[in-house]
C-alpha cells in the first residue's frame, strides 16, 4: 500500500486488521516528496507484491495513485493494481455525505478485502 | 426603476437584527455541545449591516457574501428552518447539506468561504444586468480582511471602467481573524475605491435605523446611476472568529458592546415591545430548529449527479472531423467563435487585448470586434477578474468565451476555476449552470521561455466539475452554425432573472423577446487555442 499524508494515518488500521484477522500482510509505504516522485525505494517491495493499492484523499482523477500506476507498469509490475481515492465531487460539508466522498478506515479495509477476494487470497463474507 | 421596500420601524429593525442575534447565539451553543459538526463564523454585532441593506434590495438585485453570511442570509429573506438545516447537513437545507455554513447557494444569493473570491462573480452580475438593461444592484459584502486580496483591486478596477452598480461593503470589524488592522490593512480603506474612480464613504454600524436611512439614500442613488459604489461600515465582531477562538481580553470585548446596534436600539424602544419580540423571536427559532431537525439525512448518492450538468446531444457526437481544406487550428477557433456570437445572442467574449485590428494575441477574435462591437469586452490584464466576472456573467444567464492569452497565465485564474466556477452547480443542487469557455492556448515550441510555454493543463485535471478539452488538427471546431441540437432551458443563478439577451441597451421588453433562441453552445467552442491546446470549462 502507498499513500501519503493523513491517508497514511488512516490505512495503518485497515492493514493492520487485516494482518490479524485474515493473515494479510502488506508494506505501508508512506510517500513524503510527493513530486517529483522518487518510487525507487519502494519498487523493490512493490514488484515483490500481488497487489499495489494507493490511497489519496483527492479524487483519484490524474492523481498520485495515476502517477504510480504509471511508473509501476514501466518498471514491469505484471500484478493487481488498484486506486482508493476520493470521489469525483466537490467536498460536501455534511458529514453523512464527506464520508461517501473522502476514504475512509472503514472503505479502506472493504476495498483491501474486495481485492483479496478477487485475487483468491480470501473466500466472500456474507 | 426597479422600487425599493418602504423603510422598516424601529421595532422591526430591532425584531430582524434580533432573529439573527438568536440565531448565532444557538448555533455557538449546539456547536459547544456537539450538536453541530463543522464550522461556523456569526456576524454578532454586526446585523444592523445586514438587515439595513437587504432590507432595500429586491428581487432583481444580487447578494453575495463571505463565511460570515449567516446574517446576509437572513436578512435578505432566507428561510430559516432551510438554514438551520443546511448546517445540520439536512436534504431540507438551502443546499440539500452540501454548502454548510459558508457555502449558502440559494435564489440570487450566493456565499463562498474564501475572501475575495466572490467579488469578480458580482461584477459580472452587475455587468449582465447592465448588458440587459436593467437597474439591478449586485451587492458583495467584504471584510477589513478582504483588502489583503487581490480580487477585489481587480474588480473595483473593472466595475469602474464598465460602469456598472456593483455595491461592495466592506464590514470593518477591525479584525480579521486574529490580526487587527493595524497589523493587515495600511493605508487609507477609502483611498483604495476612491483611486479606481470608485464613489467611497464611511457608514456607522452602530446606529441601525440611520444606517438603514444610509443605504436607503445610497441604493436610491445606484438605481439612477450605472456606477460601482464602495462602503466601509465601522462594525463589532462581538463573537469569536470561528468557535472558541477568541484571544480578545474581557475588558476590550466589554469596549466594542458599548457600539453594540442591537442594544443600543432596544434601549431606545418600549420595553413592553422588546420583550414580546424578544419573546417572537425564541419561539420562531424554536419552531425553525424544529422543522430542520425533522429534515431527513441527504441521500448519500444523488449529490453525485449534480457535479456536472449533462452536455447536449451534440458535444458528444461532434461535429469533429479532419477538414479537406486543413484549416489551421486558429483559424478554425476564429471561425467558431464568430459563428457562436453569429448564431447564439448569448454568447459574449472577454479577455485582454481582443479588439481589432489585433484580434488577440493569436488572432482567434480576429474580427469579432468589428462585427460584434457589444458583444466583446476587453479587460485589464486581470485573470482573476476574466473568469470571475465571466462566470457572473453566465450565473445570470449569459455564455461566456474567456480568453486567457497564455496558459501559463490560467495560474492566476485557478481560484475562479477550481474553487468557484466548478462548484455552483453542485451547491445549487443542480439549479445553477456556468455556462463558461475559459480558452487556453497551452504549450511551448515558439522559443518563448518558461512563463509562456507551459502545458499546465494538469493543474486542472480531476477538479471535479471542470472539463478539461483539448483540440488538435484532428479534432478541429468546425463551424457552429445548424449544429446546434434542441433549445434547453435556461438554468440561471436566480429564477427571479430575466434571460440575457445581447443588447447593451435592450429594454426589458426586449429581453423575453429573445428566449426561445436560447441553447448550449455547441461541441465545437469546447476548444482552445493553439495546435496543441487545452480549455477548462466549468460546469
Amino acid at each position: 500500500m502507498i499513500t501519503y499524508g493523513r491517508c497514511a494515518t488512516l490505512a495503518w488500521e485497515p492493514v493492520r486488521q487485516l494482518f490479524l484477522e485474515r493473515e494479510l500482510a502488506a508494506d505501508l509505504c508512506v510517500v513524503s516528496q510527493l513530486s517529483p516522485l522518487d518510487l525507487d525505494g519502494i519498487l523493490p517491495s512493490a514488484l515483490a507484491s500481488e497487489c499495489v493499492v494507493t490511497v489519496e484523499e483527492a479524487p483519484g482523477e490524474a492523481g498520485f495513485g495515476a502517477e504510480v500506476a504509471a511508473r509501476l507498469a514501466e518498471a514491469g509490475f505484471r500484478g493487481r493494481f488498484a486506486r482508493i481515492a476520493a470521489a469525483a465531487s466537490p467536498i460536501p460539508a455534511a458529514k453523512s455525505l464527506e464520508d461517501v466522498v473522502l476514504p475512509t478506515a472503514e472503505s479502506i479495509k472493504r476495498e483491501l478485502e474486495r481485492l483479496a477476494v478477487e485475487k483468491g487470497a480470501l473466500t466472500a463474507r456474507g | 426603476m426597479s422600487e425599493q421596500p418602504p423603510l422598516l420601524d424601529d421595532l422591526e429593525l430591532y425584531r430582524r437584527m434580533l432573529v439573527i442575534r438568536r440565531t448565532e447565539e444557538k448555533l455557538l451553543q449546539l456547536h459547544s455541545q456537539g450538536v453541530l459538526s463543522g464550522t461556523t463564523h456569526t456576524s454578532i454585532g454586526q446585523e444592523s449591516i445586514a438587515v439595513g441593506l437587504l432590507g432595500r434590495l429586491g428581487r432583481s438585485d444580487a447578494i453575495f457574501s463571505t463565511h460570515r453570511c449567516h446574517g446576509h442570509f437572513l436578512a435578505s429573506g432566507g428561510d430559516l428552518a432551510a438554514f438551520l438545516a443546511e448546517l445540520m447537513g439536512r436534504s431540507g437545507g438551502v443546499c440539500g447539506g452540501r454548502g454548510g455554513s459558508q457555502h449558502l447557494h440559494a435564489d440570487g444569493f450566493i456565499s463562498s468561504g474564501i475572501q475575495g473570491q466572490l467579488v469578480p462573480v458580482a461584477l459580472g452580475v452587475a455587468f449582465a444586468k447592465k448588458l440587459r438593461g436593467e437597474d439591478g444592484i449586485a451587492a458583495v459584502f467584504v471584510g477589513d480582511g478582504t483588502l489583503g486580496q487581490g480580487a477585489l483591486y481587480e474588480s473595483m478596477n473593472l466595475a469602474s471602467l464598465w460602469g456598472v452598480r456593483l455595491l461592495i461593503v466592506l464590514e470593518d470589524n477591525a479584525i480579521a481573524q486574529t490580526t487587527p488592522s493595524s497589523v493587515g490593512v495600511a493605508g487609507d480603506m477609502l483611498a483604495r475605491a476612491e483611486a479606481f474612480g470608485i464613489d467611497a464613504a464611511r457608514l456607522d454600524g452602530a446606529d441601525a435605523p440611520a444606517l438603514q436611512r444610509e443605504f436607503a439614500t445610497l441604493v436610491e442613488a445606484m438605481r439612477a446611476r450605472e456606477a460601482p459604489a464602495f462602503r466601509v461600515v465601522r462594525t463589532v465582531r462581538l463573537g469569536p472568529h470561528s468557535k472558541r477562538d477568541d484571544d480578545r481580553s474581557s475588558d476590550e470585548i466589554a469596549e466594542l458592546r458599548t457600539r453594540d446596534p442591537v442594544t443600543r436600539l432596544a434601549a431606545t424602544l418600549d420595553p413592553t415591545a422588546v420583550e414580546r419580540v424578544g419573546n417572537d423571536a425564541t419561539g420562531q427559532l424554536e419552531a425553525a430548529l424544529a422543522a430542520a431537525e425533522a429534515s431527513p439525512e441527504p441521500d448519500q448518492l444523488s449529490h453525485l449527479g449534480d457535479v456536472y450538468p449533462p452536455l447536449d446531444d451534440g458535444a458528444a457526437a461532434g461535429p469533429w472531423a479532419r477538414p479537406a481544406d486543413e484549416p489551421r487550428v486558429v483559424e478554425s477557433l476564429n471561425a467558431a467563435v464568430l459563428d457562436l456570437l453569429e448564431h447564439d445572442p448569448d454568447v459574449h467574449v472577454f479577455g485582454q487585448d481582443l479588439l481589432d485590428p489585433y484580434g488577440g494575441a493569436f488572432a482567434v477574435t480576429k474580427g469579432v470586434s468589428t462585427r460584434f462591437p457589444d458583444r466583446i469586452h476587453p479587460t485589464p490584464i486581470s485573470e482573476t477578474a476574466i473568469v470571475g466576472s465571466a462566470t457572473g456573467f453566465a450565473l445570470e444567464g449569459g455564455k461566456a468565451i474567456a480568453e486567457i492569452m497564455f496558459g501559463d497565465f490560467v495560474a492566476l485564474a485557478a481560484d475562479q476555476l477550481a474553487n468557484s466556477a466548478a462548484k455552483h452547480h453542485y451547491l445549487s443542487q443542480g439549479k445553477a449552470t456556468v455556462n463558461v469557455v475559459v480558452r487556453v492556448p497551452m504549450g511551448g515550441g515558439r522559443g518563448y521561455g518558461p512563463t509562456h510555454s507551459q502545458s499546465l493543463e494538469k493543474m486542472f485535471f480531476g477538479i471535479p466539475g471542470l472539463r478539461v478539452v483539448a483540440v488538435s488538427s484532428f479534432t478541429v471546431p468546425t463551424r457552429c452554425s445548424g449544429t446546434r441540437s434542441r433549445p434547453i432551458p435556461a438554468r440561471c443563478c436566480s429564477s427571479r432573472t430575466r434571460r440575457f439577451t445581447r443588447s447593451a441597451h435592450a429594454g426589458p421588453g426586449t429581453a423575453s423577446s429573445t428566449t426561445s433562441r436560447r441553447g448550449r453552445p455547441p461541441a465545437s467552442i469546447r476548444t482552445s487555442g493553439s495546435a496543441r491546446s487545452a480549455s477548462t470549462i466549468p460546469s
